[in-house]
């Protein structure tokens, strides 16, 4: 390919970096032996960069022109960087021979807004037809919903891509206001909602052609499916003053009234030539971990937001897991019994996730667990023993759940920000 | 007696040989196995070299299985079997007779305690396979070569060196990903060729039968480059994910050392990137001052590169108390050289319209949403040609226009032209149609905002009619500000 694709490709890689998404799982696509390409629903990664992330998808911008000037993006309209963009043709070919060579599992297409919302959605639209249509490709495709495009643009997005996504980008209205005036989180939901319209009506097809004897293969495929993946959307944290609490609890009602089956929390970077407006050092890297773990609690472990967040100020405890935060607060639930409790009282247990829960369950029908099972089972013991008993447990013992620092003895150390890390390989040259 | 049982590598040896095992009784300390293909010393070795050793063990005869009471393993076993016969050492067969044997004693449901140390070994061999598998899907990288003989007139050739023995098993993945490729991937255990119609499977191949170079790769390191992002390093997360031992035949991973290296450097680069650095001529507007002070801090604003092109900044004009302000696009090439807002060709337009419409100009504030003049280099003497300002000029002066508005606080604001409609109302604007009445509506800036056609572009229009239209347009827009009888008359000043 010519020299200016590369060219193109690093402004329009690089620009399509802050967006934390690369998942290339929840589809199944199979492409019937012909063509290229299937989704497993699995997800690969077929590489990892030196920040420790998976490289799945070739993810990148159709243009970082854009008619905006929402403060927190490197790509607004007011900032002073080299602007590039992709013919719909070059994306195509990108695509079909990255793939070729096994480089990604797909295509996570966005874009600055060029004239305006709707013309910008439909051209990522068509770049996933003319994939799935004129190059038979069965790969992934993620692509950005563009807030405020019609109906029409959308559903030709949601048609050929597998997972949709329109950003909400800040929690609250207030902080949109202040950083992206021209945003709405309104407007963001509208797109969604009527992205989950789409999304029900084709599952609901594909169960009753399921159950209905007669319909061909080839007419559950095609034009029947809509963002079989769902959709996903993201926040930025960090940016502004808002605190954990209004983050969640946005989360918590976009997963409910809309569906998504993921909200990424990404925490601000701070980006090249950023506005005044933002601040400029960077934000907690443990604080984007800690949402993901409180996330996590609310959608797999039944806990509520207000049980995930214990400090006053509405944040999350840094020092601590949301989990172990809970539990500290709430001594008199433990210790719970690793031999006896239900599985809903061990998923409440810091440092046992589900699925060390469900080895503890497969494990003590056979026997009664004691300490030494525990720790073949992989579960940390420093965090998990002041909060269970098991066989070997002595009761005469003075219980670590009633010390005053068990705060301290349970702490993890969670290294913010490993910029050692990287001056040391650059000195050394090691990595 | 310890008995030896060599085998040949297959799975199915092994089940012939395990089910006469257990049929005789012959408990697992009674056995030693033996599979060269699978012991250190056959990498890279000559076959044959061991002699008569090595050679397999027949196979016990089908009746003695026949004979020996009938084994019936539970699913659990059974479906793990295929993976874990896939791990490249000979201790694998020792491991998976104890548990069979085990199970065949009675203890049917063995394979559920992951606390049993025999079930865990197995366990631990069939993490592993499903980890290299997973890592083979993913870490393969196919160079495509010319080939006439191929469909498509090409070929896609990839070398690969697997840790345990999944060639095989693992063709199926890329037949069902690549059916329209013509593929091969060679390992030094097996290689597989896919043809549109079969996998076809071949001894393994040395690492120079790959071809060792793809156009495409350089596109791929550039891609792997800029999406790093350097504020971020985490080199363990990396390792832990993509193992050195992978590098070797992953073409982007050349790169990491000097990724690395250049850390410090672009972090100091995005620091200073961060700081101070003028992205609005916010910085330059004495916000909160009357008009006279904005027009003489005007000159020194370096908001946008426009500042640099040789044109002066033209500040608006009229009386502070106005009470409705006309916004325009940006000074033209006669206004520019008079430092006067419309007073060119489009100037005469708009007179005429405000005179039709009975309003006096010097009663109005006049602006514009850009204050510099944005053109086409012109050739020696010639005027220089309007260059439309991009929205982003419009942002970066709009500090300008929001600290004039506050000192003017019309009643009235008239946009003309879409540059100026969409100062206001944001970049999505779009004009109305020239046929429409003028419609008023609210803005952060005048409580009766309305949009109508730039006098330049009536003087544009080539249709005729169309440019009837709009003049009659701008007309009626001028004298609905009049809707208001204070718009054409100056308010008293406070104080």
């Amino acid at each position: 390919m010519a020299m200016d694709t590369a060219d193109k490709l690093r402004i329009l890689a690089d620009a399509a970096k802050y967006d934390a998404s690369c998942a290339s799982s929840g589809a199944k696509r199979s492409n019937g032996g012909k063509g290229l390409g299937n989704a497993t629903g699995m997800g690969i990664c077929h590489s990892y960069t030196p920040d420790g992330r998976c490289v799945s998808l070739l993810k990148i911008l159709l243009t970082n022109r854009c008619i905006y000037d929402c403060r927190y993006c490197v790509n607004r309209v007011s900032n002073d960087v080299p602007r590039a963009g992709f013919t719909v043709e070059e994306v195509v070919r990108l695509t079909i021979e990255f793939y070729r060579r096994n480089y990604i599992e797909g295509l996570f297409l966005s874009s600055g807004v060029v004239m305006d919302s709707d013309r910008t959605m439909d051209l990522l639209a068509e770049v996933a037809r003319r994939l799935r249509e004129e190059e038979g490709f069965h790969g992934y495709i993620h692509l950005k919903g563009v807030v405020g495009a019609s109906e029409e643009a959308l559903t030709k997005a949601g048609q050929y891509a597998d997972r949709v996504s329109a950003n909400v980008e800040l929690p609250v209205q207030a902080d949109l206001d202040r950083l992206a005036p021209e945003k709405s989180i309104d407007e963001a939901e509208s797109a969604m909602a009527f992205l989950k319209e789409g999304i029900d009506e084709a599952k609901g097809r594909g169960r009753r052609r399921a159950s209905t004897p007669g319909g061909t293969a080839g007419a559950r495929r095609g034009r029947r499916r809509f963002a079989p993946a769902g959709q996903s959307t993201q926040m930025i944290v960090g940016a502004t003053p808002s605190p954990d609490r209004s983050v969640l609890e946005t989360a918590d009602r976009l997963y409910g009234t809309h569906g998504l089956r993921r909200v990424y929390y990404t925490a601000y970077s701070p980006i090249p030539r950023a506005h005044q407006d933002l601040p400029t050092a960077q934000p907690s890297l443990v604080r984007e971990h800690r949402l993901y773990q409180a996330d996590w609690l609310l959608r797999f472990y039944g806990f509520r937001i207000d049980e995930v967040v214990t400090r006053g100020d509405g944040n999350l405890d840094l020092e601590v897991d949301p989990k172990m935060a809970w539990a500290l607060a709430h001594r008199d639930f433990f210790p719970v019994d690793v031999n006896t409790a239900p599985k809903e009282a061990l998923l409440r247990v810091p440092g046992l996730g589900t699925r060390s829960v469900g080895r503890i369950l497969g494990a003590r029908r056979r026997r009664r667990l004691r300490e030494a099972d525990l720790k073949q089972l992989r579960a940390p013991l420093k965090r998990v023993l002041p909060f269970i008993v098991c066989a070997d447990s002595w009761d005469g013992a003075v219980r670590d759940l009633d010390l005053e620092d068990l705060r301290e003895k349970v702490r993890t150390k969670d290294r913010q920000l490993l910029l050692f890390e990287a001056n040391g390989s650059a000195k050394t040259g090691q990595v | 007696m310890t008995r030896t049982v060599v085998l040949d590598g297959t799975l199915d040896a092994f089940r012939a040989h395990a089910r006469a095992l257990i049929g005789e009784g012959v408990p697992p300390e009674g056995i030693r196995w033996r599979d060269p293909l699978r012991s250190p010393r056959a990498e890279g070795a000559e076959p044959g070299l061991f002699g008569a050793t090595d050679a397999p063990s027949p196979l016990p005869d089908r009746t003695a299985a026949v004979r020996s009471p009938a084994l019936e393993l539970p699913r659990a076993y059974v479906d793990a079997l295929p993976t874990i016969s896939c791990y490249r050492d000979e201790s694998v067969w020792r491991a998976l007779y104890v548990v069979a044997w085990r199970i065949a004693r009675g203890d049917r449901g063995l394979m559920a305690d992951p606390l049993d140390a025999d079930v865990a070994v197995l366990q631990r061999m069939r993490k592993a396979i499903g980890r290299d598998a997973h890592k083979m899907h993913a870490f393969v990288r196919f160079r495509r070569i010319e080939d006439p003989g191929a469909r498509g007139g090409e070929r896609f050739i990839a070398w690969y060196r697997p840790s345990h023995l999944i060639v095989e098993r693992e063709a199926s993945f890329f037949r069902g990903r690549f059916p329209s490729m013509d593929w091969s991937i060679l390992t030094p255990d097996r290689c597989a060729h896919w043809d549109g119609r079969e996998v076809r499977f071949t001894e393994g191949a040395p690492r120079d039968a790959a071809p060792d170079h793809d156009e495409l790769e350089e596109l791929w390191c550039t891609y792997y480059a800029s999406i790093f992002n350097p504020a971020r390093v985490k080199i363990s997360a990396m390792v832990a994910e993509m193992p050195r031992k992978f590098w070797d035949t992953l073409p982007e991973t050349k790169q990491i050392p000097e990724l690395l290296a250049d850390v410090p450097r672009r972090l100091e680069e995005m620091a200073r990137n961060s700081r101070a650095v003028a992205d609005s001529a916010a910085p330059f507007v004495p916000f909160g001052a009357p008009l006279d002070e904005l027009r003489e801090t005007l000159p020194g604003c370096e908001g946008c590169e426009l500042h640099r092109n040789g044109t002066r900044a033209v500040a608006g004009e009229g009386p502070q108390d106005a009470s409705t302000v006309l916004l325009g696009e940006q000074p033209g090439d006669t206004e520019e050289r008079a430092g006067r807002p419309f007073i060119g060709p489009a100037g005469e337009v708009l007179d005429a319209a405000l005179e039709v419409a009975g309003i006096r100009r010097e009663a109005l504030y006049v602006t514009n949403a850009v204050k510099h003049f944005r053109h086409e280099p012109a050739p020696r003497g010639k005027r220089r040609l309007h260059k439309r300002p991009t929205i982003e000029h419009v942002t970066r002066c709009q500090p300008w226009l929001d600290a004039e508005l506050a000192a003017v606080a019309p009643r009235a604001l008239v946009c003309l032209g879409a540059t100026a409609a969409r100062a206001v109302f944001g970049p999505t604007f779009r004009m109305p149609d020239p046929g429409a009445a003028p419609e008023a509506r609210t803005s952060r800036y005048a409580d009766a905002t309305l949009v109508t056609f730039h006098p330049a572009a009536i003087l544009r229009a080539e249709d005729p009619a169309r440019a009837a239209a709009m003049r009659a347009h701008l007309e009626q827009t001028l004298r609905a500000t009049l809707a208001d009888p204070a718009a054409t008359t100056a308010r008293p000043s406070p104080g």
